[in-house]
This record gives structure tokens, sequence and C-alpha cells, in this order.
């Protein structure tokens, strides 16, 4: 028993060639995310006021002046 | 001037909150040594903040994950959320 459909597969080649002509010399986004490491952490009451127990990880909003 | 109940509120948030946040660091380093201790030492504090507060305040949750002893103390007010 086969499974698939009927119609064509594309080739890898067929893709690459789809997003060079789309694109230009742009790629795709891919996400890149870096381990964390425990380095040091806000006490209790300041990790809740920041948001976030980890230093490096603070994102303050900023008021927007528009 | 804060009163007690609002204060040991406090106390219970943020030591809930660095509870959250290591589980959350946990989850990504599980063999995190240090941060698995201070997890582990946060969720002790934790538990008598907690207890503590419900010995003197009422019950902090209801539907069976928290006690209460000699009548029903759900319905006395305030309730956890109300006036801090």
């Amino acid at each position: 028993m086969e499974f698939g459909y009927r119609g064509q597969y594309a080739s890898q080649q067929m893709n690459m060639d789809f997003y060079s002509a789309k694109g230009g010399e742009h790629e795709l986004a891919q996400a890149y995310i870096p381990f964390q490491r425990y380095v040091t952490s806000f006490p209790p009451k300041e990790a809740l006021r920041m948001g976030t127990m980890f230093p490096e990880l603070v994102r303050p909003y900023h008021k927007s002046k528009v | 001037m804060m009163d007690l109940r609002c204060k040991m509120l406090d106390d219970i948030r943020a030591i809930e909150f660095m509870a959250v946040e290591l589980n959350l660091f946990l989850d990504i380093n599980p063999h995190d040594h240090r941060a698995l201790n201070e997890y582990n030492d946060y969720t002790r504090q934790l538990h008598e903040l907690k207890y503590q507060f419900e010995q003197q305040f009422g019950p902090l949750t209801n539907f069976g994950y928290s006690y209460s002893l000699h009548h029903w103390r759900w319905i006395d007010r305030p309730w956890p959320w109300e006036s801090c």
C-alpha cells in the first residue's frame, strides 16, 4: 500500500528557486534562542516588580510619545 | 501603614512568583542544581507562609486545596483578593 497523492511532489530545487525568485538573496527566517545560564537573581519583591527574577530578561515598557 | 494581612499576602505573592520563575527556568534547564535548590527552598517558604496566613486569616483557596477548621471560613470576608 502506498500513501500519498497523485500529483507531483516538489523537488528541493523547485522550492529553492521559488524563494530565491521571491526574496532575492534573503533567506527564510530561522529562530535561534541561546540557552540561558543562571547567573544571579533579583530578591523576591524586586523580581515581582520587574516582572522577572532574571536581571538579563528585564524588558520594561516605555510610554510612547506619539 | 500596611496591615499584617496585606503584608503577608505581598510576601506570598513575591515568593510564589520566584517559584514560578524557577519552575520555568528548570523546564529548560532541569539539571541546574542551584536553580533546583532555590526552587525547593522557595517552595518550602511558600508552604510555610500560606500555612501561617491561613491559620490567621482563613483559606487562600477552596475546592479541597485548603482546610477550613471549626467552621466554613471560605464565605468569611475579606476574600484573599479583597481589600489590599
